[in-house]
């Protein structure tokens, strides 16, 4: 075979194909051998790659989270009840990105169903910080945020229900995004809070994670929440700049607890952002202080109805028992502990005589939340917040207090509450691990986020 | 508020998970820890959210298009013509064998 003779696409000339096997041995050698950071629950085999040869992501390699569904790999949630599962369909952010070109890795590890904020969660064992192995990698996406993190990959997509894609993007150091609830499908997104879940993208670079975000959003006639909108170009706003952008600090964000070096490093980036021609004004949300418990409430009322499917008849690994209660009981006993807490916190918020008092109030609180934003937002642009209100913590920290694991997504609920965008991008690092800023945007307004985060970007390239 | 042993047992029926002692030990203590946080919640009491707020999700409804019919609003609401309503929820005999006074 010869260019003379022989018409060549651009991918068999770059010999992608071999590229991308080459690739796949590696991290399969990486993640199998001692060094491993169980990023992955399955590897794609070369012979599973199909020949996509066009398209923006042309041979470049993706990981999916393990709650999103593909038929050529299984789909776990990091769970038990799921071992082995293959879907009979694959998810509307998949088709999409293989119609781009892109080529699936493979699946990443993930607190079981989402619920965790460290990735500890997992049946298959937790995921480390590819910048230091005794930390967690952050959660839920925490193997998509490691394997990019780790330079397995350039590109993944996580879900984010309640920070799950920009909190481990913090913690590892490179970029997440979560769009406005709507604008990507949640076809083939195994559910765990519907109201609140939605796909998200993580990228080295604030500019891959845009333009995977690009690629998969869009309506989707599948999904009833998928919204009829223009997908504006996602990449094209990462050199917009933000000449002229108002950006509000919500004092709510900055309490006097938070540790005077992330402080600084958000004070930092803040005037990096001045300096890019952004004007800084304080704001306030007054509702902040009741986003944990009201997520935690809908979260996990939500998440015990999504879940009673898993009964050994409709899904899940089935355990034998006499009779048919005790078959349900014994294969949801394949649940694991954070799970069954949440099932259980979801069954008595819904229970009667106390569905209102907790329930009902979080619906409203939900309505308040919001409507700070919509108020934030006719003052500015975008909003300017922590990520999480510290870097990394060490494996094993929070996993036997489930109030101070909860209270890492302080900074990032608000935006699933309100079905708001919002970014993470790092700002430096406090003791020798990274820091996230976030930025948050009205409804639809992806752009701006990008914009801001690029611009932050931008700065902090410019040092080198 | 906080809740016991027992009822933390009878939710776990209701949520068909069997738990053995240690389990519900803990998960009796974890669930009052996390109710002490959550009932935070109700120093809001019942305040209603402001006239102009945004109700769940309605910010993100599709723009209506040309020739779409959309669901028209009922004549009549609900609570005009149940039997009995509470909580937006139908109050409905019991089923035989329940016994609606052994609430939680």
């Amino acid at each position: 075979m010869s260019l003379r003779n022989e018409v060549l696409s651009s991918y068999e000339i770059l010999d992608v194909r071999g590229s991308v096997v080459r690739s796949l041995d590696h991290i399969k050698e990486l993640e199998g051998g001692q060094e491993s950071l169980n990023a992955f629950l399955a590897i794609a085999d070369p012979e599973d790659l199909e020949p996509y040869d066009r398209g923006p992501l042309a041979g470049v390699m993706v990981a999916l989270k393990d709650n999103i569904c593909t038929k050529v790999l299984p789909t776990t949630c990091g769970s038990s009840m799921l071992k082995g599962y293959r879907s009979p369909y694959e998810a509307t952010a998949v088709k999409r990105l293989r119609r781009a070109g892109g080529l699936i890795a493979g699946k990443t590890n993930l607190d079981e169903f989402g619920m965790g904020s460290s990735t500890e969660n997992s049946a298959f064992g937790p995921t480390l910080n590819p910048v230091d192995r005794s930390l967690v990698p952050g959660g839920s996406s925490g193997g998509s945020a490691a394997a990019v993190a780790a330079g397995y990959v350039r590109m993944a997509l996580g879900s984010d229900t309640g920070g799950s894609v920009r909190q481990p993007a913090a913690f590892c150091g490179v970029v997440g995004i979560k769009p406005t609830y709507g604008r990507v499908s949640r076809y083939g997104l195994i559910a765990f809070a519907s109201s609140l879940d939605q796909i998200g993208t993580i990228g080295a670079t604030v500019r891959e994670a845009s333009l995977l975000l690009e690629i998969v959003s869009g309506h989707d006639a599948r999904d009833s929440t998928s919204v009829q909108k223009p997908v504006p170009s996602f990449k094209d706003a990462v050199a917009q700049g933000v000449k002229g952008m108002v950006i509000g600090i919500p004092t709510e964000y900055f309490p006097e607890q938070l540790d005077p070096p992330v402080r600084a490093l958000l004070d930092e980036a803040c005037e990096r952002l001045i300096d890019a021609g952004a004007e800084v004004r304080p704001v306030s949300l007054p509702h902040t202080e009741f986003a944990i418990p009201c997520y935690y409430v809908l979260a996990t009322a939500e998440a015990s109805s999504n879940l009673a499917r898993y009964d050994g008849v409709r899904f899940g690994v089935r355990v034998p028992a006499e009779g048919l209660e005790r078959m349900y009981e014994g294969t949801r006993g394949n649940f694991g502990a954070e799970v069954k807490r949440r099932v259980m916190l979801g069954t008595y918020v819904l229970s009667s005589g106390y569905y209102d008092a907790y329930y009902g109030t979080a619906q409203r609180t939900r309505a308040s939340i919001a409507h700070d934003f919509k108020t934030a937002f006719n003052e500015v642009d975008v909003l300017f917040t922590p990520t999480s209100p510290t870097p990394a913590f060490p494996l094993g920290e929070r996993v036997l207090d489930p109030v101070a694991m909860y209270l890492s997504d302080v900074f990032t609920v608000t935006a699933n509450l309100a079905g708001i965008p919002g970014i993470s991008v790092p700002i430096g690092a406090v003791g020798g691990l990274p820091l996230g800023a976030q930025l948050l945007g009205p409804w639809w307004g992806e752009n701006h986020i990008i914009a801001a985060a690029g611009a932050l970007e931008a700065s902090y390239e410019e040092d080198i | 508020m906080s809740i016991s042993a027992e009822d933390v047992k009878r939710i776990g029926e209701l949520a068909r998970l069997h738990l053995d002692t240690d389990e519900l030990e803990r998960l009796t203590s974890d669930l009052n820890a996390i109710l002490q946080h959550v009932d935070s919640l109700r120093n809001l009491g019942s305040t209603k959210p402001p006239e102009d707020s945004l109700q769940s999700g309605s910010e993100l409804q599709p723009d209506p298009q040309e020739g779409v019919e959309g669901p028209d609003k009922l004549l009549e609401t609900p609570v005009d013509f149940a039997p009995e309503w509470q909580e937006g929820f139908f109050i409905v005999p019991a089923p035989p064998g329940v016994n609606p006074s052994e609430d939680l």
